[in-house]
């Protein structure tokens, strides 16, 4: 029986299922969210990160995320860099547990994955609070609920065209 | 997969994560206190914008359809209101061309130099600034329309903040309530100068410099005094909606409402600053786009 982890390592997704990901990623970062929308809307671009860091780790690396952050801070017109920052050590974090993470179901990664997500929203409120003064806005934490809610769907659908790209049926 | 290529590690994660960390701290750093990364922001602009395009088009297409099912009665209602307002307004104009004109007289009698109208360009919303820690609007134009860095905005009702970052083709306004924003500021009931200043998500402005004893009432109107050059004179900010005094502390803390339509609104003008206007020498408002394309 092969492992989970030694499927990854044979079946190499397609560079261009990547690559749709994130752009499609980025357009969902892109709509114009408003309002409590803006708080709650998933962090797209870094669920979409943390699904390929965990199966495609030498493909979608650490710069991946520095890069991706970057296109997100532009997008929001924040502060350049705070994304960048928070989805590098996201991204660090999921690539050091990435092996016992892959021991799981992608349901059971779910609250492994959860740390991660409202530590990549704690570095931006921080980053931002320690900027530029004012009050830290805690209720930015609230969208790791959404983030929550939203890697299940995400990473299965991902891991699903993943699989069929790999064992195309006769 | 090759052997090679997958022993052929690199730097370890810890070392990529402390290259990554500090390649971002020292943006944020240049970004926050030196302003000096606009460059790299503007170069990724010309990328995102046509993904952004994209990614507005289905919103873009519901709110073109919703337009076009407005029933026949609203659109009269409108149409009767703006020819109540247009009425309403070639009056104020006519009015105030005459002032202006008296005014222009007076200075000249005063050896002061005329006052001359400020060009503007117009610009569309594009959308409100999707970051929730700023309070800021991106604009359909950039520095192709002709915008520049630091320029006002306003809107129908009045200032709604000021170009902070252009792009080719869009441009970053921050809005008046942005957190430590500030604009000199006078309160038109009295010409009592001080300065406004942000405060962030709550969408309100305070006036931190007023003393206890200034004088001061809800619903006075707040409006720029014009004393920096970037803001033009007498444009509409804020009016007060809470005052709190307490003899323990030196200052009065008074919380405004912005009248400009923070997050509404599809139109705003682009103002030129007043240091700026005093070269230019075309007074006509110009519709973007169009003469500069």
């Amino acid at each position: 029986m092969i492992s989970q982890h030694d499927r990854v390592l044979r079946n190499p997704s397609h560079i261009r299922l990547i690559w749709a990901s994130f752009v499609i990623a980025y357009l969902l970062t892109l709509l114009p969210w408003s309002g409590w929308a803006v708080i709650l809307e998933p962090n797209w671009l870094l669920l979409v990160l943390i699904h390929w860091w965990l199966r495609e780790p030498l493909r979608v690396g650490q710069s991946a995320g520095f890069f991706s952050g970057l296109m997100m801070d532009v997008a929001q017109t924040g502060i350049l860099g705070v994304s960048a920052l928070s989805f590098s050590i996201a991204g660090w974090l999921t690539i050091k547990f990435r092996t016992r993470m892959l021991a799981f179901s992608p349901v059971a990664q779910a609250p492994q994955i959860l740390p991660i997500l409202i530590g990549a929203r704690l570095v931006a409120v921080l980053a931002v609070w320690l900027s530029s003064g004012g009050s830290p806005n805690w209720w930015l934490l609230l969208g790791s609920a959404s983030d929550f809610i939203f890697w299940i769907p995400i990473t299965l659908v991902l891991h699903q065209q993943d699989l069929r790209r790999s064992h195309p049926s006769p | 997969m090759s052997t090679r290529e997958f022993f052929q590690r690199g730097p370890s994660p810890l070392v990529r994560l402390a290259f990554f960390c500090a390649f971002s701290i020292a943006l944020v750093i240049l970004d926050t206190r030196y302003h000096s990364v606009g460059f790299i922001r503007a170069g990724l602009n010309i990328f995102i914008y046509p993904a952004e395009q994209a990614a507005h088009l289905p919103v873009y297409l519901y709110e073109q359809s919703i337009e076009f099912f407005t029933s026949q009665s609203e659109l009269r209602a409108h149409n009767e209101r703006l020819n109540h307002q247009l009425i309403v307004f070639s009056e104020r104009a006519a009015q105030s061309a005459s002032l202006e004109k008296d005014l222009n007289e007076l200075r000249a009698l005063n050896d002061l130099p005329a006052r001359t109208k400020l060009p503007s360009i117009l610009a569309e919303v594009s959308h409100g600034g999707r970051n929730p820690f700023t309070a800021k609007l991106v604009l359909d134009r950039g520095s192709r329309a002709g915008l520049i860095e630091g320029q006002p905005v306003m809107d129908a009702n009045g200032l709604i903040g000021q170009v902070t970052h252009v792009s080719l083709l869009s441009a970053e306004v921050t809005m008046v309530t942005e957190q430590n924003q500030q604009i000199p500021v006078r309160i038109l009931r009295n010409g009592l100068r001080t300065l406004s200043e942000g405060d962030g998500s709550s969408g309100t402005l305070s006036l931190p410099f007023l003393p206890e004893g200034a004088d001061i009432q809800a619903g006075d109107q707040i409006v720029t005094s014009g004393i920096d050059g970037t803001y033009p004179e007498g444009l509409p900010v804020a009016m007060v909606a809470h005052i709190e005094r307490s003899s323990s502390r030196v200052f009065a803390r008074v919380t405004c409402t912005p009248v400009g339509g923070i997050g509404r609104g599809h139109y705003v003008l682009v103002l030129n600053p007043p240091k700026s206007a005093d070269s230019a020498k075309s007074t006509e408002t110009t519709k973007s786009g169009s003469d500069h394309d």
